[in-house]
């Protein structure tokens, strides 16, 4: 059948209008028929349901099948998940070691004693640089909180030359850090690293010491492991002497987390 | 001027970060009179278990013996 454009009568097949459906706007029954999107297309029928965004969204699905945008979140944040959807979140800090008596603590007198020590770390790391005192050879000491009670218990060794002493002390009222010297000397002067673990709890905490320096003519060294049972957390730490005074030296606290 | 009769302590307040130095007070002072009554015995003790020891190696010495002669016999 020949058919023309002035034909009024539609016949089977035709197509007589196009209709704008849901989110669509424009159609016609005849000449050019546009068709545009009205509405952003819903995710159910393959869109987002989003019509704007901003540089670093991400679309996430916050419900079923709504979709919804995250903002970018600021420098060194890091995509995490909260209540079951992303979010962005500051990263919780590394291990790390700072120091809590910012120059040192100098050493002076029969005991010199660091206090208000924040409990904030998960253990207190004890530099003793260039400790001097008024006779050689004679027991350094450490409490904590004041505590002269029998809460302590050490063992350990020292040696001098190169022979060793055994020690272990139960239930006494103090830990042995070090075994002292009296000379000025640069390269004779005591050095140690103490660590005390899990400080802020109120268990038995172990502390660890390492310690050398040069007595009269005799090298002289401690090695110790101890621990203090005291209920408190540890907020402060005394250096004592068994015998003598501290005539210098320096102590750099570190808390470590 | 007021004569100083007690030891000396330093206590470094890390939060105010003062640094103090004073004399002992009483119940410090009798600590650490305590402690170093205790520190000297230990020492006393520790040298006299030196000088026994001594002692008894110079007798096995005189004796012909030593130390490892006695753990040989199971002493």
């Amino acid at each position: 059948m020949t058919r023309s454009r002035d034909n009024a009568t539609n016949v089977a097949g035709d197509i007589s209008g196009v209709t704008a459906g849901t989110g669509l706007s424009g159609g016609g029954t005849d000449g050019t028929v546009t068709l545009n999107l009205s509405t952003p297309v819903a995710s159910t029928n393959g869109g987002t349901g989003l019509s704007s965004f901003t540089t670093g969204d991400m679309i996430y699905s916050s419900s079923g099948n709504t979709l919804a945008k995250l903002g970018i979140g600021t420098t060194s944040q890091v995509l995490t998940v909260a209540s079951g959807v992303p979010s962005w979140a500051t990263p919780a800090g590394g291990g790390g070691i700072t120091l809590i008596n910012s120059g040192g603590t100098s050493l002076s007198g029969a005991t010199t004693t660091i206090s208000s020590i924040p409990t904030s770390y998960k253990n207190l790391y004890l530099i003793m640089l260039d400790v001097v005192n008024s006779l050689d050879d004679r027991e350094c000491h450490l409490t904590f909180n004041s505590d002269n009670n029998n809460n302590y218990n050490t063992t350990g060794y020292t040696t001098v030359n190169a022979t060793s002493s055994f020690f272990n002390t139960n239930s006494t009222n103090k830990i042995r850090w070090g075994q002292g010297t009296a000379s000025t000397t640069a390269d004779n002067k005591s050095m140690a690293i103490i660590n005390i673990y899990d400080y802020a709890s109120t268990g038995q905490r172990i502390i660890t010491s390492d310690q050398r320096s040069r007595a009269g003519t005799d090298n002289v060294s401690l090695k110790g492991t101890g621990t203090y049972f005291g209920s408190s957390a540890i907020t402060s730490i005394t250096f004592s002497m068994g015998a003598g005074v501290y005539n210098s030296g320096t102590a750099f606290l570190y808390g470590v987390s | 001027m007021t004569k100083t009769t007690k030891p000396m302590v330093r206590i470094h307040d890390l939060k105010s970060n003062e640094v103090i130095d004073r004399e002992m007070n009483d119940f410090e002072f009798a600590q650490y009179q305590a402690n170093q009554a205790q520190a000297e015995a230990e020492i006393a003790e520790a040298e006299a278990r030196a000088q026994a020891k001594a002692a008894a190696q110079a007798k096995l010495a005189a004796l012909g013996l030593t130390v490892d002669d006695l753990t040989a016999l199971g002493l």
